[in-house]
């Protein structure tokens, strides 16, 4: 066997460690996909009329959309009516305090290594976490409440908070903006809702974990985050997924509005199940993600660190309205067997002296393909502005592709934009140097890679920066020949 | 909207069996190559604005020929006239060892050589304009270069339209083993009126051939619609230089396939545009073969209200390993109604390979700007100093020195008539 095939066995015999699945009581719409069931979740949720009836157009939109076919992956045939839109824990009673949650579910959260009350204690992290479209418990909150901070799930949202929600959704991702946005629009079943009041710096980082855990449930959060005036807030979302033979969808819809002065920082790592080594099952995931800096000097940084889904289309994406507002987008996408990516971002310059920065790192191994799919737009009244992108590759064995496909149009003549791109592979010299001391190979690479990826992965916060570099190594354990 | 163009006459009318086998079946296909479209042709909708003029005309077209005499260079340079899309043997100038012919007029074995260029690889499966040039032109002209042929000086092919409304060129040149050739291209329209012309061109590279290829457009009202494809052999070297400036719209697509060990294509690009100019240069490489290098710089400077599209895809199979691809596009924007469209691509598949692309849109450096001012030199000057400084990286990779020397001053002539302001 020579070195190449035993470092692919060894790479693809890797069991996906998230891949378990605990049975509750779930209460799980029936199969399909029409008007009724729209109407069904809205009233599961108790939603306002108004609420209903933005749904329904939306689902009236959708009925007239086309899949889009202009990414570069191969999507087998999905068959939206084979899905069902709404699944959630069987609610009991209101819970008061953590001690009343299911204890199978803090299970659930041990095993995902994000127990709520180990992480209450230590690391000062709010998590609102998500399974199958249901938050179940939002810690912290009290603590948030006294700043102002507003951190629950979005159906609760919907209920004490309705002037906030219905003036900001849709906002940044109008519902008819795509057709998986539309699809979300019309059947989202929760989320989170975040809103930091004028000049208030959000103390701790705000997290919310998902999980696809009820077999053949597609799942459609929406998260809606605004930032007003002067405020600052790190909002991290982990995603796993246990392991299925059959693809799930997953179409979430982020919309980020950052006001005057504002800072807003998003950060995923996503690790959801990619499928067995012959590319059978995983996840579709098909987001919309996308910010606007509303007001003058405000702030979008997106850092993502994408190993997991069998297929990933995914921009997440900043509208620079406000002068002098920044953009960033820091990304490494890591794609083994057959998963397919096609990820990067789109940095809409409007406002005078904007900037954006974009910065991704694409890693293919196995039969996997990668793309990197980005587009900057200057226009005329965006005077002096400037941005800066880089797109690199690294290929990991011949079996697998590398693709880039950057969108560069300028329409001023004050602006500068830098575009460059590279395709290697990991140098021999490198991997000399590292065995010449004594590193063995496995470590070397993992080293090289970790190296390569470290401009994205300093941007995380200290968490999920020690998550994300686990995965990464653990992915990639023996890749290199 | 094809339906209306009428394409079916054009087949109706060729004799050549085998050509209208071609053009018939092109025109079967012309849904799939439509398909493309929408993305190709994003930021140079082409298609609404010549669709009038598609057609080709039937009755024979009058021009004065001592007209067009008088704007032949008065030289000994090797030459081929081409006045509408048909070749005008008495006007050209052939140097020996190269063969030139209607396709119809070859013999059957020729005929065969020229099977695997003409008709084997042009672009008409995926582009629009390449299928309405391979239904409509009227005759292909063939440019075979016999084997350990070595031309030193260049040779000139120029295009003379006259049509009001489009010229079809088709051309397919055969450059056999060992031999190395030059070629300048340029177009010229006689007429004050708006047409469109579309030439497509095969260019065949046998093993251890050398090709430099140049072309120069200076259509002053032209639309203008030129496909160059190239399949190279194995140890083949072409270099192509691409000069295009204001007052029309063009659209080049230039597509090198690489499909042996050890090939070399060099592109080199530059245009300088103003008013409503639209250049859009589209270019592919496809690395098939191990240790092939592909390299590319196009560089533009974009003023007044015009445009410049660039479009580079750089394709690296899995075979083809050890592959270097180096492809950039540099932009200078001197107005705030001018546009960059600019969408440089990459697609590998093979690991062992060195690949990056580059891309810039900015201005000119002020501090640069600054010492040449502070030295007593004046803004307009001193602007003109910086540009064609930035202009050199590619004329300088011309080889022959007069041409470059001609180049140059093309270029000069090029930038005082931009506005600096």
């Amino acid at each position: 066997m020579s070195k190449d095939d035993k470092i692919l066995k060894e790479f693809t015999s890797k069991e996906y460690e998230h891949g378990w699945s605990v049975d509750f009581d779930v209460d799980q719409a029936p199969i399909g996909l029409n008007e009724d069931i729209v109407r069904l979740i809205s009233k599961k949720k108790e939603e306002p009329n108004w609420l209903l009836n933005w749904r329904l157009e939306a689902f009236s939109q959708f009925k007239k959309m086309k899949e889009p076919d202009w990414s570069n992956l191969n999507i087998p045939k999905i068959n939206y009516q084979d899905i069902s839109y709404y699944s959630a824990p069987k609610k009991k009673k209101m819970l008061k305090s953590m001690d009343e949650v299911d204890p199978e579910l803090i299970k659930t959260f041990e095993k995902l290594g994000i127990s709520l009350l180990e992480q209450k204690r230590l690391s000062g992290v709010a998590v609102d976490a998500v399974i199958d479209s249901v938050s179940i418990g939002t810690t912290f909150k009290d603590k948030l409440s006294e700043l102002g901070i507003i951190f629950c799930s979005f159906s609760e949202a919907v209920k004490e908070h309705p002037h906030l929600v219905k003036k900001y959704l849709g906002t940044v991702v109008p519902s008819k903006d795509n057709y998986f946005s539309c699809l979300n629009s019309a059947v989202f079943s929760d989320g989170s809702f975040c809103y930091i009041p004028k000049g208030v710096r959000c103390p701790m980082e705000l997290s919310t974990y998902f999980r696809i855990n009820a077999s053949n449930t597609g799942q459609f959060e929406r998260t809606l985050i605004i930032a007003d005036q002067g405020s600052y807030v790190s909002y991290l979302e982990g995603c796993t997924a246990p392991m299925r033979d059959e693809n799930q969808l997953h179409a979430a819809v982020v919309e980020i509005h950052a006001e005057k002065d504002a800072e807003v920082k998003y950060s995923t790592v996503q690790n959801w199940y990619p499928g067995d080594k012959n590319g059978k099952g995983g996840i579709y995931n098909f987001v919309t993600k996308r910010g606007i800096c509303f007001g003058n000097n405000s702030k979008i940084s997106w850092t993502q660190v994408e190993t997991g889904s069998a297929i990933t289309w995914k921009y997440p994406s900043c509208i620079l309205k406000g002068d002098n507002s920044i953009g960033e987008f820091y990304s490494v996408a890591v794609t083994n067997n057959y998963q397919q990516a096609d990820t990067g971002t789109k940095m809409i310059h409007i406002g005078k002296n904007t900037k954006s920065k974009i910065i991704s790192k694409g890693i293919s191994a196995g039969f996997s393909q990668n793309s990197y799919r980005g587009h900057v737009n200057v226009i005329k009244r965006a005077k002096n502005s400037r941005n800066f992108s880089q797109c690199d590759s690294l290929l990991l064995g011949n079996t697998c592709g590398a693709h880039t496909f950057p969108y560069i149009d300028i329409e001023n003549k004050s602006s500068m934009v830098e575009h460059e791109a590279t395709t290697s592979k990991i140098g021999e010299d490198q991997i000399f140097y590292c065995l010449q001391r004594g590193i063995d190979e496995e470590n070397a690479i993992a080293l090289i890679v970790n190296g390569y990826a470290k401009e994205v992965l300093k941007q995380l916060p200290m968490e999920f920066s020690v998550e994300a570099q686990k995965l990464l190594s653990l992915t990639l354990e023996g890749s290199v020949g | 909207m094809v339906e209306s163009l009428n394409l079916e006459k054009s087949i109706s009318r060729e004799l050549d069996k085998d050509v209208k086998l071609m053009k018939s079946n092109t025109l079967k296909n012309i849904k799939g190559s439509l398909k493309t479209y929408k993305e190709e042709y994003k930021y140079t909708p082409l298609f609404k604005k010549t669709a009038n003029k598609i057609q080709i005309n039937d009755s024979k077209l009058d021009y004065d020929i001592e007209k067009i005499k008088s704007s032949i260079p008065k030289n000994d340079d090797y030459k081929i006239i081409v006045i509408d899309g048909l070749y005008k043997e008495e006007l050209s100038k052939i140097p020996s060892g190269v063969l030139i012919n209607k396709y119809s007029d070859l013999s059957e074995d020729m005929k065969g050589e020229f099977q695997k260029a003409y008709r084997g690889f042009d672009d008409s499966k995926k582009d629009i304009f390449s299928s309405i040039n391979t239904i409509n032109h009227l005759e292909c002209l063939t440019i075979c270069v016999e084997k350990d042929v070595n031309i030193k000086n260049k040779i000139s092919i120029i295009n003379f339209t006259n049509s009001t409304q489009s010229s079809y060129f088709r051309k397919s040149i055969l450059i056999k083993k060992s031999s190395y050739v030059s070629f300048s291209e340029e177009f010229l329209g006689s007429t004050e009126e708006i047409s469109f012309s579309n030439s497509v061109s095969e260019i065949f590279l046998d093993e251890n051939s050398k090709l430099d290829y140049f072309s120069c457009q200076n259509f002053r009202k032209n639309f203008h619609f030129n496909s160059i494809n190239v399949f190279q052999r194995k140890d083949s070297i072409s270099n192509f230089h691409t000069y295009s400036f204001s007052g029309a719209t063009i659209r080049n697509n230039l597509n090198i396939l690489l499909k042996d060990k050890n090939c070399y294509a060099n592109m080199y690009g530059f245009y300088a545009i103003k008013n409503k100019s639209h250049i859009d240069n589209h270019t592919t490489v496809d690395h098939m073969d191990e240790n092939s290098i592909s390299n590319e710089h196009y560089k533009g400077i974009v003023e007044g209200g015009s445009r410049g599209v660039f479009n580079g895809k750089i394709y690296v199979r899995q075979k083809a390993q050890k592959t270097n691809a180096f492809q950039s596009n540099n932009n200078i924007l001197l107005s705030d109604n001018a546009k960059v469209n600019t969408k440089p691509q990459l697609e590998i598949w093979a690991d062992d390979v060195k690949c990056s692309h580059g891309c810039t849109v900015g201005q000119l450096d002020e501090d640069a700007l600054f010492y040449l001012m502070s030295r007593g030199i004046p803004k307009k000057e001193a602007t003109s100093i910086l540009l064609s400084a930035f202009s050199s990286d590619i004329t300088e990779k011309i080889e022959d020195d007069n041409l470059r020397k001609h180049y140059e001053e093309l270029i000069l002539s090029e930038l005082e008539g931009l506005n600096y302001e």
